[in-house]
């Protein structure tokens, strides 16, 4: 069932993204190909047609593509599955867990999408103007500090981990202040805010209580050489890892319990 | 076929806030049977019903279906028309179809296709430039196109003419899986009462009443829609009469 849960999540989505995702790299190859073009009859106004406007366009959409995945990952949990969508939803044979993985799912596919979207864009533009042998030598560079320090690939894996799961847990708390927001009766929406914010207060009291319990009130990382970071880093990396694992876990578990025990669709 | 009861409700219980929508529900309801659902206006119809499709939980007590909660099981086995229709707006009625066909295994395709047909329903059409009438024969047309054990019906005739209130009837009728129960939650008697096997009255939170029609027209020598009337008229008119 989760796969076809995923069907449609997908293509509910990428009704909207694939077209966006397309338009930011048309864009992109747009302006990189015009950066270099000098027309005929120059003025304000054709600078403005040729390079000003595309450019802002490129710019509007690379953030308005971000802004939309995050009102897509709100609404379509608030209205999708815990409002009227969620009639539907609810009726079907399918586990709360299934539910809120194939969400979560979705949310990380669109926000990795407009990440891709964003660097390929970038990487396109900067090659159509003419800087293509930039770009291969510091990915050749990028290369030989790999080789010179092995764990660079390590840090780099860990890293992206870090991120997937800070975007986890971002998405995974909206759900869980929306989850709770739904418990009431009327102005669902505010208590859905009021429960971000107030998850929010309680991960950065915990997050300080646990950094001056275990530190006694400071901490120190002194850092000179690159060697000293690569000793470092990845424990480092590493422990964050585990913190934001333990807060996607609660998350999960605060969405899933409401979910499954105390599901309140009007 | 499996044998007892398909719903069973023992001393359910739910509240929003401090209105008791329902209190102490006790309701115990056949197999192959088709119920009407009958009460005024926030009797606690509809939350009884969402209780069993398993979209609120109960403040207390337990309702079971085919022996068990609600829940992934229940919820395969029973169809459920909702008062409202929840497809989002980016759906065509194929895409309904199709949803239905991917999720439920006693889905009829062919069935839901006759259908369609019948209704002059375009397949490529977005559900939501359809009016709320035919969004609401959609709705019931895929509901119908299952063989179900158990068919919640929430007030399937609300808001439809009268002419097209025939066809919704005829639709339950011809569609309903024999073997299942359908439970049709209204206030429209005289449309469904030719239907009924038994009927249930509900009065602010508790059944008030639960017996065969048959019983009923012979014992109190009135029709269901009579009976209704008599018992609800001052409720309706809180003490004026």
């Amino acid at each position: 069932m989760f796969g076809k849960l995923m069907k449609y999540e997908l293509r509910g989505c990428m009704r909207i993204f694939l077209p966006l995702w397309g338009a930011v790299l048309a864009l992109a190859l747009y302006t990189g190909l015009t950066a270099g073009f000098e027309p005929k009859v120059s003025g304000f106004l054709i600078d403005l047609i040729v390079h000003i406007l595309p450019g802002i366009a490129l710019v509007g959409l690379s953030f308005g593509m971000f802004v939309v995945a995050l009102v897509l990952i709100i609404r379509r949990f608030y209205s999708g599955l815990l409002g009227e969508g969620g009639v539907l939803a609810f009726s079907l044979p399918v586990t709360v867990t299934e539910h809120i993985f194939s969400k979560l799912l979705t949310a990380l596919i669109m926000t990795v999408g407009c990440v891709l979207a964003g660097v390929l864009a970038s990487v396109l533009a900067v090659i159509v103007r003419g800087y293509g042998s930039e770009v291969q030598s510091f990915l050749q560079q990028a290369g030989r500090f790999l080789a010179e320090y092995p764990k660079t690939g390590l840090l780099v894996f860990e890293f992206i981990v870090m991120l997937l799961l800070f975007a986890c847990f971002t998405v995974l708390r909206l759900y869980s202040g929306i989850a709770v927001g739904h418990l009431f009766p009327s102005h669902r929406g505010l208590w859905s805010v009021a429960a971000v914010i107030g998850i929010g207060w309680i991960l950065n009291f915990v997050s300080i209580g646990l950094v001056r319990l275990f530190s006694r009130g400071s901490i120190e990382i002194s850092v000179n050489t690159v060697q000293e970071a690569m000793a470092i880093l990845p424990g480092f990396f590493g422990g964050i890892i585990v913190y934001l694992l333990v807060w996607n876990v609660l998350m999960w578990l605060l969405t899933w319990i409401i979910l499954k025990k105390k599901l309140n669709i009007l | 076929m499996n044998s007892g009861e398909i719903i069973v409700c023992s001393n359910l219980h739910r509240s929003f806030g401090k209105i008791k929508a329902l209190d102490g529900v006790d309701l115990s309801v056949g197999r192959g049977r088709i119920v009407g659902l009958a009460a005024p206006n926030a009797a606690g119809k509809t939350t009884l019903i969402k209780i069993l499709c398993g979209l609120l939980q109960p403040t207390a007590g337990q309702a079971l279906i085919d022996g068990e909660q609600p829940g992934v099981y229940t919820k395969s086995i029973t169809a459920y028309l909702p008062d409202r229709p929840g497809f989002p707006d980016w759906m065509k009625v194929q895409d309904s179809i199709d949803i239905y066909s991917d999720f439920f295994s006693d889905f009829n395709a062919d069935k839901a296709g006759e259908i369609c047909t019948t209704l002059n329903l375009d397949r490529n059409a977005k559900i939501s430039t359809l009016s709320k009438g035919t969004k609401e024969k959609l709705q019931l047309m895929l509901v119908m196109s299952r063989q179900a054990q158990l068919y919640l019906l929430d007030e399937p005739l609300a808001g439809i003419d009268p002419a097209a209130r025939d066809f919704m009837l005829h639709t339950i009728v011809a569609g309903y899986n024999e073997a299942g129960t359908v439970l049709i939650s209204t206030h429209l008697i005289t449309d469904v009462e030719k239907l009924l096997d038994e009927v249930i009255f509900m009065k602010e939170g508790q059944v008030l009443l639960h017996r065969s029609t048959d019983e009923i027209r012979e014992t109190e020598g009135k029709s269901i829609d009579e009976l209704f009337r008599e018992m609800f008229r001052f409720e309706v008119w809180k003490g004026e009469e």
